[in-house]
């Protein structure tokens, strides 16, 4: 099996003061179209794990290939090449600008990809893909939390990435529309593409093939079989 | 590298759609640099433009008090001048001295077997003293004593032509054929330049008239002037004074371009005080800006933004906001500029409204400079921690 994250005494170490070791010695293997979950408890180190793993962060320390790159010898520059390539985000908050409409928004995420066809028709397709054709010219102002994060989806879809990272994709939702992001995502697995997801809840962490637990910046061994 | 085929791009077609969504999505991102910027550049244009006015204004009256040279033209040639014209003309209050010069044109003019051309104009009145002349060996009185009996003047370029001998021993200058005696050499002229390539002959000598203009030429007491300059058609054509039209000649070399350098220098220090002003404001209000989009910055490096991408886009929407701000003061200042002057004077140079974008340009640049090297800094990790 193709691993796409293949990380091996990942640290990272903020100077401080004080001194913080946000991510110690862990070791994450993920393979091509797994669908892995990130549980712990708050300030456990999920997110900056995420961050290591999604190359927003550089490692203090370790080994991180991501698709076979070197993240670790990567510039600022090519880091965020690789992420604007490889790697679709998804953000608890959404992060969309309420005053475009959500083909604006969609189509942001081609913004520093170049060409290869035109952005609006891809990010009407990257809404049809999740359900919110219907709603491709409403600001997304107007839209509700759960449409707000399918907007966000298919921002993080439309470069058709090799990985999908998510931070708490259901922390804003309420339950029945959290069940509705979630089959998207399982969608998503089932289509192919591989997840990594960062969440508190239980319910969500269900919907993955597999559980990696951080404590205390560690991960602990994440076994190899389905939950 | 291994990321070799990897590669964030950003189109420059791409690039000016975001800025213009960004700026228009949230016109008031940009506004407050666009309102400095243009409080700053209507401001320096305004200031321009009523300091050249005042300068204007500054310069004509230090011109017109200093001034000692008045010069008068008959305008109407059917009009006849009276033969004592030259000293009607000086008994106006102010007048020290005044002399009639009517051009005759091109004439042959030899001495000695030299021969040439020159402009020949016929005088009368207190030539030396009106025109501040230097002929050396002349008396002051000289022009009215001797020249009753005929003569000319000649300048130092046609004596020079002609090989004329000193004045002393007598020589004398045909004009069309007719002997003048030489009553003097002129060797500097500051009022009429021209009179050094010219032969002055007196209103006696037999030289035939043509058909040149007239002109009277005025020294004044300091302060006269203009009411000199007003005065010379009531006093040779009372019932035709518009027949005469004078005027002040101005030295704007003295005080008058002193008093000019010395406001012009102080308007330049004010402009560019006020222009640092809107760099500086401006540059506080875009940094202000970039702190409040860390969320969006952020997000744009997780898409794929490199450092330069970011930079740009900051940039250019201060440029944008710049050059919206540079053209909206640059016509705001003249706006006030002619609302405040008379009008009918031409006190505000075109050249500022094209100017004024142009620097409003280059403040959105300047001011954008250090905020957008800042938005390089935001991390990606600060779309995380935006809930």
């Amino acid at each position: 099996m193709t691993l796409i994250v293949d990380a091996h005494d990942l640290a990272l170490t903020y100077p401080g003061p004080p001194i913080v070791n946000a991510v110690v010695n862990a070791h994450v293997t993920v393979a091509n179209g797994e669908y892995v979950a990130v549980t712990g408890r708050s300030g456990a180190g999920k997110s900056s794990l995420l961050s290591v793993l999604g190359g927003l962060e550089r490692p203090t320390g370790g080994k991180y290939l991501l698709q076979g790159i070197d993240m670790i010898a990567c510039s600022e520059g090519d880091r965020a090449s690789v992420r604007g390539e490889l790697i679709g985000f998804v953000f608890q908050s959404f992060l969309l600008d309420d005053r475009l409409s959500a083909t604006q928004n969609v189509a942001r995420g081609l913004l520093y990809r170049g060409g290869r066809g035109d952005p609006t028709e891809r990010s009407r397709a990257a809404l049809d893909r999740v359900g919110l054709l219907h709603r491709s010219e409403a600001d997304a102002g107007e839209l509700s939390g759960g449409e707000r994060q399918r907007v966000a989806i298919a921002r993080a879809l439309v470069h058709q990435p090799k990985l999908l990272l998510a931070d708490e994709p259901t922390g804003s939702l309420d339950s029945a529309t959290s069940a509705l992001v979630l089959d998207i995502l399982d969608d998503l697995h089932a289509a192919g593409l591989t997840i990594v997801c960062v969440t508190h809840s239980d319910e969500v962490a269900r919907r993955a093939q597999r559980r990696l637990v951080v404590s205390d910046g560690r991960v602990e061994p994440s076994p190899s079989h389905l939950t | 590298m291994m990321t070799g085929t990897i590669r964030s791009r950003l189109r420059i077609r791409a690039h000016l759609d975001d800025v213009g969504s960004t700026v228009l999505s949230r016109p008031g991102r940009i506004a407050t640099v666009a309102a400095l910027t243009a409080v700053g550049i209507g401001s320096a244009v305004a200031v321009l433009g009523l300091a050249e006015a005042t300068r204007v204004s500054v310069s004509d009256r230090f011109a017109a008090q200093r001034s000692t040279f008045v010069t008068a033209q008959l305008v109407d040639t059917s009009v006849e001048l009276p033969d004592d014209a030259a000293q009607r003309v000086e008994d106006i209050n102010g007048a020290t001295a005044a002399v009639v010069l009517t051009e005759l044109g091109q004439r042959d003019v030899s001495s000695g077997g030299f021969t040439s051309q020159a402009p020949v104009v016929r005088f009368a009145g207190s030539l030396e003293a009106a025109l501040d002349l230097n002929v050396p060996g002349q008396p002051a009185d000289a022009d009215r004593s001797i020249v009753s009996g005929g003569g000319a003047f000649v300048g130092s370029g046609v004596a020079r032509d002609l090989s004329l001998g000193p004045v002393g021993l007598g020589p004398t200058v045909s004009v069309d054929g007719i002997p003048c005696p030489v009553l003097g050499v002129i060797t500097s002229s500051p009022e009429v330049p021209a009179l050094l390539t010219s032969v002055l002959v007196t209103r006696s000598a037999e030289v035939a008239l043509g058909g040149g203009s007239t002109t009277i030429a005025v020294q004044v007491d300091a302060g006269y002037a203009n009411s000199v300059a007003r005065s010379v058609g009531d006093a040779l054509v009372p019932n035709r004074p518009e027949a005469i039209e004078g005027s002040a000649v101005f030295d704007t070399s003295s005080l008058g371009g002193q008093v000019d350098s010395d406001v012009r220098d102080l308007v330049v220090v004010v402009a560019a005080v006020v222009l640092a002003g809107a760099v500086l404001a401006g540059g506080l209000s875009a940094y202000s800006s970039v702190t409040s989009r860390r969320p969006e910055i952020g997000l744009r490096r997780v898409m794929g933004a490199r450092p330069i991408h970011i930079f740009v886009l900051v940039l250019s929407e201060t440029c944008l906001a710049g050059l919206l701000g540079g053209f909206t003061g640059g016509w705001a200042g003249a706006a006030l500029v002619l609302s405040i002057r008379p009008a009918g004077e031409p006190i505000l140079d075109p050249r500022y409204l094209v100017a004024a974008p142009v620097l409003g340009l280059t403040i959105g640049l300047v001011s954008g400079f250090l905020p957008a090297i800042g938005a390089t800094r935001i991390s990606p990790s600060a779309a995380f921690r935006y809930v």
